[in-house]
């Protein structure tokens, strides 16, 4: 699966620790990509950073993320990508 | 924050989000706690005097007993309504979503849209990070650069924190004009810099991202609607603890500041410097403020103590207003996006407003 994380500055470290921590909880294999370009945030329809988007959608913007909810929505989005 | 539902809703579908039983026992949890906030706050000051004076035994009038009881009085005080305070906005902030906030200013006309942004500005947080994205999202929705700017001037200006602590110390009074005339520049600024042919100073690539072709539709624009009151108050008490643990050491150095000066300067030094009569030091407070940046509730104790100290309310606010107002990281991240000339224009009608709003409230309190 796809997994953007977009980041400005304050919290980038944390996220991605945060993001790294709930896919190897997940047991998924994910591509992470670091999306730090201002346009490619805006593109992305991203209003507040940090944001992660997984296969397309927003599971949060604004915050750091907690791992725990990152690992459920990961899993969520893996069984919907097998299901459909 | 609006996410944590998001994350629930894809998680587990409705029933990870609770129950209305779950729903009404936290929101009587988070009554409870407020009641049990008031109780505790209206008896801080009774708690100072006890303490200074009988547990202490501290002459009164005297310089140390003068300190201790802003330590043990205000202290607690600051920190008490700044954790109030960040609650209630993060509950604010549950429903005023960056999203929703940018659909209620899309498509407004000039100057509906440069009053509605200057209030949406007020319990904003803005980091100086938030703000571009914030920034670009609004111009990529049609939204004027001139509302855009209100927003930008307001947000940091007029800070939740200060207006909040202000009203709890010193009254509605002061705390209402501090707003009022807050939203006024942000406002007339707004306005103003429109006039100004500002699309000329966007940076390229900014003025492309925003033309309509790009338009892009966040899909989560609608999440606030789905947002009970579990999560809203859960994500309410995360802002509180990340506030506190962002701020905690800006409100140490600056009450440890606030009771140095309150302790060690003496009244007339103060009042020969920062006194009404000298009509000068409203621009020289601006002019030291600028550079420097704290959060407000690091500032706020400075504030109290030069006041207490004989200094005048204009020049203490307008002291205050400028150093909460711009940092230099933030105008760094704006030149990503805008050229010199708007960021100077910026600058300028930031450090204009407060020296007017400094004036003001010197002529009228």
């Amino acid at each position: 699966m796809e997994i953007r994380v977009y980041i400005s500055c304050c919290g980038a470290e944390k996220t991605l620790a945060a993001v790294q921590q709930a896919v190897k909880q997940a047991g998924v294999t994910a591509h992470v990509e670091v999306v730090n370009d201002y346009a490619e945030i805006a593109r992305a329809g991203i209003l507040s950073t940090p944001a992660v988007k997984i296969d397309g959608r927003t599971v949060v913007s604004g915050r750091v993320p907690q791992v725990t909810d990152l690992v459920t929505s990961l899993i969520t989005a893996a069984s919907k990508a097998t299901t459909s | 924050m609006s996410e944590a539902e998001t994350i629930a809703d894809i998680g587990a579908g409705p029933s990870k989000v609770g129950g209305p039983r779950e729903n009404r026992a936290r929101f009587i949890e988070a009554l409870l706690g407020l009641v049990a906030w008031g109780l505790l706050y209206s008896q801080l000051d009774a708690f100072a005097a006890w303490f200074t004076h009988d547990f202490l035994r501290l002459t009164e009038g005297g310089h140390m007993a003068g300190a201790v009881e802003f330590f043990v009085a205000d202290a607690p005080k600051v920190l008490m309504l700044l954790v109030l305070i960040t609650f209630i906005v993060g509950i604010t902030r549950t429903f005023l979503t960056p999203e929703r906030i940018r659909e209620i200013l899309a498509g407004r006309n000039e100057l509906a849209g440069n009053v509605l942004a200057a209030i949406l500005g007020v319990p904003t947080p803005f980091c100086s990070c938030s703000a571009i994205p914030l920034f670009l999202g609004f111009l990529q929705s049609g939204i004027p650069l001139g509302v855009a700017m209100s927003f930008l001037i307001t947000c940091p200006v007029v800070n939740e924190v200060a207006l909040a602590m202000l009203y709890g110390i010193y009254g509605w009074k002061i705390a209402g004009l501090y707003a009022a005339l807050g939203m006024a520049k942000g406002v007339l600024s707004g306005l103003l810099i429109a006039r100004m042919r500002p699309e000329r100073f966007l940076e390229p690539w900014v003025a492309d991202l925003v033309r309509p072709a790009h338009g892009t539709q966040s899909e989560e624009a609608d999440n606030s609607l789905r947002m009970n009151w579990t999560a809203r108050i859960d994500s309410a008490i995360v802002s509180v603890r990340e506030t506190l643990a962002g701020v905690w050491h800006y409100l140490v150095a600056g009450i440890a500041l606030g009771a140095a000066i309150y302790g060690y300067i003496p009244v007339e030094f103060v009042g020969q410097y920062m006194g009404k009569q000298a009509w000068w030091n409203v621009p020289v407070a601006v002019v030291l403020g600028l550079p420097l940046y704290a959060s407000a509730a690091g500032v706020f104790p400075i504030f109290q103590a030069l006041l207490s100290k004989g200094a005048a309310l204009g020049t203490s606010m307008a002291f205050m207003m400028s150093v909460i107002g711009i940092s230099i990281p933030e105008l760094v991240m704006l030149r990503k996006v805008i050229k010199p000339p708007l960021i100077w224009t910026f600058v300028g009608f930031v450090a204009l407003g407060i020296v007017i709003v400094g004036y003001v409230f010197n002529l009228l309190i």
